[in-house]
């Protein structure tokens, strides 16, 4: 099977990148912040990406 | 500082598809400056960044809204050119390679295994950029480069693996 190909790619606007990526930023830790709280009330695992984040 | 790795790297992907691990796009929002112009650097050596839908699964749950979720999926389809798609003969390999894994298999996400039956899959003409490196076994994938990417309280340590090379 061939892997599909792309003519010409598109090269990523740093400044647009850094905004999006400070509110994706801001969503996963959230997220670290509700799997804490999950597993302090339930002991559920903690995700392993947890420790990547700060 | 910046992203560390052998001379050797960009030649041998030029041409090649690399395919990006979930942690890579979660490390990618911590440093967002050095990580867009590893990726401007890659693109331009002509290699091209792919994903698979599983990756964006694992980096899109947990969105608490639909501005979060479109926030995430805009960071993955700025990095990546093309999302590879599951075939069945992925799927198939995928139970080659939960054979070929043995009791190491145990460990292993679904994510991971998908990834790893696309290596299989597109053997030497695609490579793994993940900094999960202790599934992807040297058994089985072989490990071509690493790269260092130094951050305010370590060091993001990936591996470029690839299938049969």
């Amino acid at each position: 099977m061939t892997l599909p190909t792309i003519r010409r790619k598109k090269l990523i606007k740093e400044s647009d990148f850094t905004k999006v990526a400070k509110r994706v930023k801001k969503s996963f830790e959230e997220e670290v912040k509700y799997l804490l709280e999950k597993k302090l009330k339930h002991g559920d695992t903690l995700s392993p990406h947890a420790f990547s984040l700060s | 500082m910046e992203i560390l790795y052998p001379p050797t790297l960009f030649p041998f992907l030029k041409n090649k598809h690399l395919l990006l691990d979930t942690n890579v796009f979660r490390d990618a929002v911590v440093k967002p400056t050095v990580y867009s112009r590893l990726f401007n650097d890659l693109k331009t050596a002509d290699v091209t960044l792919v994903t698979i839908d599983a990756v964006r699964y694992e980096l899109l749950k947990g969105s608490a809204d639909d501005t979060k979720y479109k926030e995430k999926m805009k960071l993955i389809d700025d990095i990546v050119d093309i999302s590879l798609p599951i075939s069945p003969k992925t799927v198939e390999l995928v139970y080659t390679l939960i054979q070929d894994y043995g009791i190491h298999g145990t460990v292993m996400s679904l994510t991971d295994l998908f990834l790893g039956a696309t290596l299989m899959q597109y053997q030497n003409r695609i490579c793994l950029l993940t900094r999960d490196t202790t599934d992807f076994i040297q058994s089985v994938f072989n490990l071509l480069f690493i790269i260092n990417v130094p951050y305010s309280k370590g060091i993001f340590t990936y591996g470029v693996y690839q299938y049969g090379a």
